[in-house]
C-alpha cells in the first residue's frame, strides 16, 4: 500500500509534521483552562463539606454583592488571609470591617450584601445562630445557608 | 554612478514553532493539574433571627408575628449525636400528630390548609432546632420546607434554650 512518501527515486521531500494546527488546539485548551479557573476560590475553604439540599438555589447573574464565611465544624468561622474567628465579638469586627473595606460604602454594603454561611454539615444549630447572630449585630440584614445542591 | 544592487538569496523564515509548542503544554498542564470544578452550590434565604440568642438576655419572649401570616412552628430536638430525635409541628390550630421521620414531617407540611387567597406565601415557618443538632439535618428540614411550597422559614434555637 503506497502512502505517497519519501522514496521512488523522486527526490527526498520534507517530512516534517506540521505542528501548527496542534499549536492551535493547544492554546485554545489553554485558554480555556484559564478562564474557567476559579482564582477567588479563597473565600470557598476546602475544609467545609456542605450539606446536601434538592431546593438550595445557585447564585445568578444578578447576585453581585455577596460575602462568604465558612464555619468549620467545631464552630470557628475561617476568613481568607487570617486566623479564625472563635467569638461573636471577632465576628462582628470583622463584619464591620468588611461592611466599612466595602465598595458600596458601609450603609448601603449592610442593607445590599447578601452573607452566605457556608457550615460543616457537622457543625451544630448553636455555631450558626452564634454566626447569624453577630451578623445581625454588625448591621447586615440579608443571610442565607449555602448546601451542595442535590444532583437529580 | 550606477550601483547596482547584489542579489540576495531568498531568506526562508521559519518560525520556531516547536518551543512555542513545548511552553504551550507546559502552561496547559498546569492549568489541567490546578483545574478544580466549580463546585454544584446553592443556597437557602433564611431570616435572621427575630430574637438575641445571644446569652445575656434572660426574658422569655413570644415570637414577634409576622404580618397576615398563619405562623406554623417546626420543633427539631437532637440525640447526643446531633441527630433528630423528636419532631413536632404546631400551627394556629394547634399540635399535629406525632411525626416520626422527616417523610411524616412532609405529609403534615402537605396537608397544611394555606390562607385564602394568598396560598403558601401567607404561611411562615419557623424552626426551633436544638443547640446540638447538626447542621444537615437543618438543612434536611429546611429542604423540605422548601419542597413543600414554603418559601418563608426562619430558624430559632428550641423554647428551653431560648435566653
Amino acid at each position: 500500500m503506497s502512502h505517497g512518501g519519501a522514496g521512488g527515486g523522486q527526490g527526498a521531500q520534507s517530512a516534517e509534521p506540521n505542528l501548527t494546527p496542534l499549536l492551535d488546539m493547544v492554546l485554545q485548551l489553554v485558554m480555556f483552562f484559564m478562564l474557567v479557573a476559579n482564582f477567588v476560590m479563597d473565600e470557598l475553604s476546602d475544609k467545609i463539606r456542605l450539606p446536601v439540599a434538592s431546593q438550595a438555589k445557585p447564585l445568578t447573574a444578578k447576585d453581585t454583592n455577596f460575602m462568604y464565611l465558612n464555619v468549620d465544624k467545631t464552630g470557628r468561622v475561617l476568613v481568607p488571609l487570617g486566623e479564625p474567628l472563635l467569638t461573636p465579638d471577632q465576628i462582628r469586627f470583622y463584619m464591620r470591617q468588611a461592611a466599612r473595606n466595602h465598595v458600596l460604602g458601609e450603609a448601603k454594603a449592610k442593607e445590599e450584601v447578601t452573607v452566605i454561611i457556608r457550615a460543616d454539615k457537622d457543625s451544630r444549630v448553636q455555631h450558626i445562630l452564634k454566626t447569624m447572630q453577630a451578623i445581625k449585630e454588625s448591621g447586615f440584614r440579608k443571610v442565607q445557608l449555602r448546601a451542595q445542591i442535590e444532583a437529580k | 554612478m550606477a550601483r547596482r544592487k547584489k542579489e540576495e538569496p531568498p531568506v526562508d523564515i521559519t518560525l520556531p514553532i516547536t518551543p512555542m509548542l513545548d511552553m504551550s503544554f507546559q502552561l496547559l498542564s498546569f492549568f489541567i493539574l490546578t483545574f478544580r470544578p466549580i463546585p454544584t452550590e446553592g443556597q437557602m434565604s433564611v431570616a435572621l433571627p427575630k430574637i438575641d440568642v445571644s446569652e445575656q438576655t434572660q426574658e422569655i419572649n413570644p415570637l414577634p408575628k409576622e404580618d397576615n401570616k398563619d405562623e406554623y412552628t417546626i420543633t427539631l430536638r437532637a440525640s447526643s449525636g446531633g441527630e433528630l430525635a423528636l419532631m413536632s409541628l404546631r400551627g394556629p390550630a394547634g399540635e399535629s400528630p406525632e411525626i416520626r421521620n422527616v417523610n411524616d414531617l412532609k405529609g403534615q407540611l402537605d396537608a397544611i390548609t394555606p390562607p385564602v387567597g394568598r396560598g403558601k406565601a401567607g404561611v411562615s415557618i419557623t424552626i426551633e432546632a436544638d443547640n446540638d443538632l447538626t447542621y444537615s439535618r437543618l438543612i434536611e428540614v429546611m429542604d423540605i420546607c422548601r419542597r413543600a411550597g414554603y418559601d418563608s422559614v426562619n430558624l430559632m434555637p428550641t423554647r428551653k434554650e431560648r435566653p
